[in-house]
């Protein structure tokens, strides 16, 4: 999927409507904001590693 | 009759000596933005006639022998995002709701007053502590008393820019990514962001709430340490909060002698870059003298996932954002400010699987920090930012975001301090960046009291501030 449909498919089921001129610059800075994002999937032994959002059932 | 006190301690010490009353420094304080804060964009709301009134009965109680501690009497702004009971908090947003928390105090202003802080208003922050200077907006730009073309930094802006330029001795900033210590870093005053879960955070707006932290603004540490000896410890409203977790006496721990501590700086990371300022490296040089000079040892070492934890606080901060604000953006996005829409807004581009992997990253980031740093190191020092602050024209995200050292630590919540330490080839504030393990926020404070022992670039007063002073008397 390309970044104009992914950005615009992101927003609409957000239910959030930017003006066109908003939703050209969110989908043209879409690729660095992927390409940081995909950082975080290459650091090592994050699979089996629990986030620091811990469920406490008793909260 | 007697300068305006710098200091909360000076303060403090000026009124139980006689010198000085709450009352006059008050109005002394009060003056003080009568005159610049037209130019300087500090307040949104005044409290005059409670602050007055709250003054006077401090210094009854004074006079009377009830002494709360280094507060009482002193005068102490608040971030309009954190909820006091004289009027509404707005988040500097037309989209804000007026009965939240109305007519009441979020628990860190409670536990100001109850040691006897003198609340003196509301100030100007960045949209939800998040867009930048909006003209469009009905409310004040924030300037910077350093050089009122450039910006104070933010988000609590005037929390920054007031204390800096002595419109009250302390304030009440947020950190979600810097908040507290950027505005600290570009206006040359000092900034604590606490480790997380220290402070309660009920009343207060949030932004990223697992990033969202609330300290102290002041010029000197020994200041921070004084507000922190009253803000920190459990409060039940906040689930954030590991239960029963306690402050300590912080100010105790200011000895200025740091034989034994070890401290470690990041050379290869955070020097050297393209946007340093040319003065940069020599206050490093100089900031290093001085720890050593206070008795510590400073070793190289190398943070680990900087980039990553750069990444993982954004998804994270926009992320809990767009959460919090969907219900009114999807109905009146263009009553959010420019900036607000596009930083909170891309919220709405990360997916499920970023936030989550995000909170992956920081669980490794926080590991791999206790084992290959503060396993050998007491705390790490790195600029806070590598230049001064930026112009206020045509300023955009990247104009601070690609200067700033700050959301790292926000990402792994571990307490950070920021120390002016000089200023850049055109005489704008630098400042040197304090971090330590968690709840090791005493050893932070000791280090940057102890360096600012040896040097005076915290007392250094703006120009415009210093021309505009004016005598009390007691």
């Amino acid at each position: 999927m390309d970044a104009e449909t992914t950005v615009r498919t992101l927003f609409n089921l957000a239910g959030v409507s930017p003006p066109e001129a908003e939703m050209a610059a969110f989908i043209e800075g879409y690729p660095a904001t992927r390409a940081s994002l995909d950082l975080l999937y290459a650091v090592p032994d994050t699979p089996l590693t629990d986030g620091i959002l811990v469920f406490r059932p008793a909260d | 009759m007697t300068e305006i006190p710098l200091t909360i301690t000076d303060a403090a010490a000026a009124i139980r000596s006689g010198d000085l009353t709450s009352v006059a420094l008050t109005e002394a304080c009060m003056a003080a933005a009568d005159r610049l804060d037209e130019t300087l964009g500090v307040y949104i709301k005044r409290y005059d006639d409670t602050a007055l009134a709250a003054a006077a009965t401090a210094d009854a109680e004074l006079a009377a022998g009830t002494d709360k501690g280094p507060l009482h009497g002193i005068p102490i702004g608040i971030k309009d995002i954190i909820a006091c009971q004289e009027s509404e908090t707005t988040a500097n947003s037309v989209v804000y709701d007026p009965d939240w928390y109305a007519g009441a105090d979020a628990p860190v202003v409670a536990r100001l007053r109850a040691a006897g802080a003198i609340i003196t208003g509301k100030l100007t922050t960045m949209e939800y502590a998040c867009g930048l200077p909006d003209p469009s907006k009905p409310y004040p730009i924030p300037r910077n008393p350093w050089d009122t073309t450039t910006w104070p930094g933010g988000s609590s802006s005037g929390s920054g820019a007031g204390v800096a330029a002595g419109l009250f001795l302390g304030a009440l900033g947020t950190d979600t990514g810097g908040s507290i210590r950027m505005p600290a870093a570009f206006c040359g005053i000092t900034g604590h962001k606490q480790t997380y879960g220290l402070v309660p955070k009920a009343g207060c707006l949030p932004l990223g709430v697992t990033l969202d932290h609330i300290g102290p603004m002041t010029r000197s540490v020994a200041d921070a340490a004084a507000m922190l000896d009253v803000l920190a410890g459990f409060d039940a409203s906040d689930p954030s909060m590991p239960p029963g977790v306690t402050g300590e006496d912080y100010s105790a721990a200011l000895t200025g002698d740091l034989s034994g501590m070890t401290v470690g700086i990041d050379l290869g990371q955070f020097l050297g870059n393209e946007l340093d300022d040319p003065n940069l490296a020599g206050c490093m040089e100089a900031a290093v003298t001085a720890l050593t000079t206070a008795g510590a040892t400073v070793v190289e070492v190398t943070l680990p996932l900087v980039d990553e934890l750069g990444a993982a606080c954004l998804v994270t901060a926009m992320t809990e954002a767009f959460a919090f604000h969907r219900p009114w953006m999807t109905e009146r996005w263009g009553d959010y400010g420019s900036f607000t829409r596009a930083s909170v807004g891309a919220g709405a581009l990360y997916t499920a699987a970023d936030y989550a992997q995000a909170q992956k990253v920081r669980r490794i980031g926080g590991a791999r920090l206790r084992s290959e740093v503060f396993s050998a190191v007491d705390v790490v020092i790195t600029p806070t930012a590598c230049a001064g602050a930026p112009v206020l024209e045509g300023i955009e995200w990247d104009s601070f975001w690609k200067i700033l050292y700050t959301g790292y630590w926000n990402c792994v919540g571990l307490p950070s301090l920021s120390v002016p330490m000089g200023f850049t080839v055109g005489g704008l504030p630098l400042s040197l960046h304090i971090a330590g393990p968690a709840f090791a926020d005493a050893a932070v404070l000791k280090a940057g009291d102890a360096f600012q022992r040896l040097t005076d670039h915290h007392l250094a007063v703006p120009p415009l501030a210093a021309t505009s002073a004016v005598a009390v008397t007691a």
